[in-house]
């Protein structure tokens, strides 16, 4: 009986082999099910549904979910490659961007139901659509940062390089919010975590400094115990000489 | 339902039939002709172009007292065009093709290769049924595609539009 479902296991697995499509190494893609329509040169719309994995090779950026629909478009600095221009991911997605900098590599992974990815000339847009996380490693800065709502929206560098900052260069989450930043011990500053919850949280890395709005019930859990409480509104700022730096700034 | 065919008698030429499996009264005359170097057209119900088989050793056969549109042919080491409207879609070649203008499908098996210029793209499979009704590739076994996108292994079944515009998993596969 064993041997009969291990069969029945492997026949199962064999059949339902996902497949794999490249645009000449530019993007690739794999699900079970898809459907590619080349509407015109400039515009390839692809459905792909059960186990989709979508990587793309130019903007250092992979999606993992249960459905994938997106539009493809030429890569003006690639002959014959295309870029994404629009998805729209859904269910279990998973949205990993990797940049480096000269500071080092940097990894932003953002996670919910459903997520709407734009690419735009400056800058991409993902909007997720129910329960989001996001987490932000800085390799450079051996600092992480995860933060989780109700919804979100984070704005990405676009390509693989960044020449300063960080490839999460904005992000907005709903509340209830909750973000834990951990800095690990460097030659500037020793190892610390900060915890903090509020309804709302407006994120902006510019250059080297991150700088985290916090609105509407804010709590600050700092390192060595600090506690801060009570607050309508705070910003957080972070610079990698001088540490973290918080301002009670009220109510707006 | 028009029925065009050009070639080559063969020497042992043609010969007419009785139908399978009908009784002596009922019994359909079927003509066949062996052809060689010939190209036969099958078209639709509004005399519309379908596709067109280029061969070099053929047979079709022929219900003689029927209508023309009951005409099945099968040939050998097959070229030929897939129109879609008056363009023609995508170009085919394989070493064996059967057509059947009732049913408006062209079969082609052993060394399929499919070619179209608008994308350029190329399906190769072993083999392949072109619905001229639903204007509908179907590719099976060790099905490949090379143009913008490839697929990096053979898949079991594709299905396409004429002009590899549209191609997807069957299951997939928006019927226009």
């Amino acid at each position: 009986m064993k041997r009969f479902s291990l069969i029945a296991l492997i026949l199962g697995s064999a059949l339902s082999m996902a497949e794999l499509w490249t645009n000449h190494k530019g993007l690739t893609f794999s699900a079970h099910s898809w459907q590619i329509v080349q509407d015109s040169p400039k515009l390839t719309t692809i459905k792909s549904k059960g186990g989709v994995s979508f990587a793309s090779v130019s903007d250092g950026m992979t999606i993992t979910a249960d459905q994938l629909d997106f539009d493809a478009i030429p890569n003006p600095n690639k002959p014959k490659t295309y870029l994404l221009s629009h998805a729209v991911a859904t269910k279990d997605v998973k949205i990993v961007k990797t940049v480096t900098s000269p500071q080092g590599r940097q990894t932003t992974e953002v996670t919910g139901p459903k997520a709407d990815y734009l690419t735009g000339s400056r800058e991409t847009v993902v909007k997720i659509l129910g329960p989001t996380t996001i987490r932000n490693l800085d390799q450079g800065q051996q600092q992480s940062m995860i933060a989780t709502g109700s919804s979100g929206i984070a704005y990405l560098e676009p390509g693989v390089q960044v020449s300063s900052g960080n490839g999460l260069r904005r992000a907005t989450l709903e509340g209830p919010v909750r973000v834990v930043f951990h800095q690990a011990a460097t030659k500037k500053e020793s190892a610390s975590d900060i915890t903090a919850t509020s309804s709302q949280m407006q994120l902006e890395n510019v250059g080297q400094e991150r700088r985290i709005t916090l609105i509407g019930s804010v709590h600050v859990m700092g390192p060595n115990g600090s506690e801060t409480t009570g607050v309508s509104r705070a910003l957080m700022v972070h610079d990698p000489d001088k540490g973290w730096h918080l301002d009670l700034l009220g109510d707006k | 339902m028009s029925f065009g065919c050009s070639g080559k008698k063969a020497p042992n030429g043609g010969s007419a039939h009785k139908g399978k499996g009908k009784t002596e009264k009922d019994a359909t005359p079927i003509r066949i002709i062996n052809l060689r170097d010939g190209s036969v057209t099958y078209a639709g119900t509004k005399g519309e172009q379908l596709f067109l088989v280029r061969f070099q050793q053929g047979q079709t056969s022929i219900a003689t007292d029927g209508p023309m549109g009951d005409t099945t042919g099968t040939f050998h080491d097959v070229s030929g065009d897939i129109y879609q409207g008056a363009k023609t879609a995508s170009t085919f070649i394989a070493k064996e093709g059967q057509g059947d203008q009732k049913k408006q499908i062209l079969t082609l098996s052993n060394q399929v290769r499919v070619t179209s210029k608008d994308p350029p793209a190329v399906l190769t499979c072993d083999r392949m049924i072109y619905d001229g009704k639903r204007k509908l590739i179907k590719a099976i076994g060790n099905v490949r595609v090379m143009g913008t996108w490839s697929n990096e292994d053979a898949i079991k079944e594709v299905w396409a539009t004429p002009n590899l515009k549209k191609f997807a998993t069957p299951d997939s596969f928006d019927q226009p």
